[in-house]
């Protein structure tokens, strides 16, 4: 066997241990991931949730931030719940990850500037983020603060599955390597 | 758009030699397309379904926003010729004012426009509409504290004093997620604004016109009011958040009138 030969070898040894490499779950890598993916979609979930019941009270609590007119805050009051709810069962079932984990940093995205928005204008309201909302008399700014806070570490993870879709336990291996299920 | 990387390193120099490398290679090759393929088809599928999604949520409140149903029977005394408020005065230039007796802002215009109010009225040719509607029902524990003062003052405009009556109300605002003032309270309040008829608590304690407010609600809502304290001259909102709601409101009237 030449050189060349033996190197080959080993790179084929190489591309045959990536492929049999022990599924993601069972490394840390993985379990990040996962959880990340988890959290996203538990907490687009619930949010969804408690909005969807009542679309009237959510497109008021849209027209509160006032930066849109309120018969368009109506309707984005509206479509919120039912965007939130499909990503989070894309992020749930692990479908399309990284198209899912997308979505979710473009809403966070929007989410903070809102929230940064009203509280640049000296504003008092709940951010009504799980359904509620409405003005506060106090503590409208730790709630502020709180707010963005959260909603950046919820970016982070989203940010985290834009760079590494692949999670363990997701609908994406499946569908998208059917050959190395078999191998 | 998934991680490949970890399993095409340094195939450029190798496989010459191996017809079975060689076979690797396209194998992994086809594979690879294969699989960006069909991303690309579940990214497209996820597109479509979050859109979806989204017109789902639109046509709801499309199919939410239609028009009100018919004016209940029983309206109070006092109402507004379309009935979808009490007129507290008549005139060329129409106010129009929505209000929620839970809402803390609505009890800051309200004091702040009651003298611009009072003033323009006093020149004529103004015509107010208040609108006491229910949108903070779930803001007190129990829920409906905003129905039960708006249809409270829908008895004291029965009576004659609506505009009394909101100003008792608003004055002793509950705190929301509070229960609200009970309706011994309200009654109490009735007496407060001047009215002295008996059949005041009676109307209260039946909730005589829950119909109505309800009614007022709808209407509201279906002229794109979500917000109370809302406000519009001729159907023009004016910004009464600022730190002169009066001034704005008689600018906008003195403009009306023109």
């Amino acid at each position: 066997m030449s050189r060349e030969g033996q190197r080959t070898a080993v790179i084929t040894a190489d591309a045959a241990k990536t492929a049999l490499a022990p599924p993601a779950a069972r490394t840390r890598a993985g379990l990040v991931r996962l959880t990340a993916r988890l959290t996203l979609a538990a907490v687009l979930a619930y949010a969804a949730l408690v909005k969807v019941g009542d679309l009237t009270e959510a497109g008021r609590t849209v027209a509160l931030y006032r930066i849109v007119p309120d018969d368009q805050a109506q309707l984005i009051g509206g479509v919120l719940p039912f965007v939130e709810l499909a990503i989070a069962l894309l992020l749930a079932a692990g479908l399309a990850t990284r198209v899912a984990a997308v979505g979710t940093a473009v809403l966070l995205v929007v989410y903070v500037a809102a929230i940064a928005s009203v509280w640049a204008r000296g504003m008092s309201i709940d951010c009504g983020c799980f359904g509620g909302g409405g003005t506060l008399s106090d503590g409208a700014e730790r709630g502020y603060a709180i707010d963005i806070a959260r909603d950046l570490v919820l970016l982070g993870a989203a940010a985290l599955l834009i760079r590494h879709p692949r999670t363990p336990y997701a609908l994406d291996s499946w569908v998208l390597d059917p050959k190395e299920r078999e191998a | 758009m998934t991680d490949t990387g970890t399993t095409d390193t340094g195939t450029t120099d190798a496989g010459k030699t191996d017809t079975g490398t060689t076979d690797a290679m396209v194998r992994e090759m086809v594979h690879r397309r294969q699989r960006r393929r069909r991303t690309t088809v579940v990214s497209l599928v996820a597109v479509v379904v979050v859109a979806a999604a989204a017109l789902v949520g639109a046509g709801l409140v499309r199919a939410t926003n239609t028009a009100p149903d018919k004016a209940p029977s029983r309206v109070p005394a006092g109402v507004a010729a379309d009935k979808s408020g009490v007129a507290a005065s008549t005139g060329a230039v129409r106010v129009d004012v929505y209000l929620d007796y839970l809402c803390p802002e609505c009890r800051r215009t309200e004091r702040a426009l009651n003298s611009a109010l009072g003033s323009l009225r006093s020149r004529g040719g103004v015509s107010v509409v208040y609108h006491p509607v229910a949108f903070l029902d779930d803001r007190s524990a129990p829920a409906g504290y905003s129905t039960r003062a708006a249809s409270a003052a829908a008895c004291a405009a029965d009576a004659g004093r609506f505009e009394q009556y909101s100003t008792v109300l608003f004055a002793k605002q509950p705190a929301e997620q509070g229960p609200g003032l009970s309706e011994a309270q309200l009654i109490a309040a009735g007496k407060e604004a001047g009215i002295t008829r008996d059949s005041f608590a009676r109307c209260v304690e039946d909730a005589r016109f829950r119909p109505w407010v309800q009614y007022v609600s709808d209407v509201a809502a279906s002229r794109k009011v979500a917000l109370t304290p809302t406000v519009t001259v001729d159907g023009r909102r004016v910004d009464v958040t600022g730190p002169d709601p009066g001034a704005a409101l008689t600018r906008e009237v003195t403009e009306a009138r023109r």
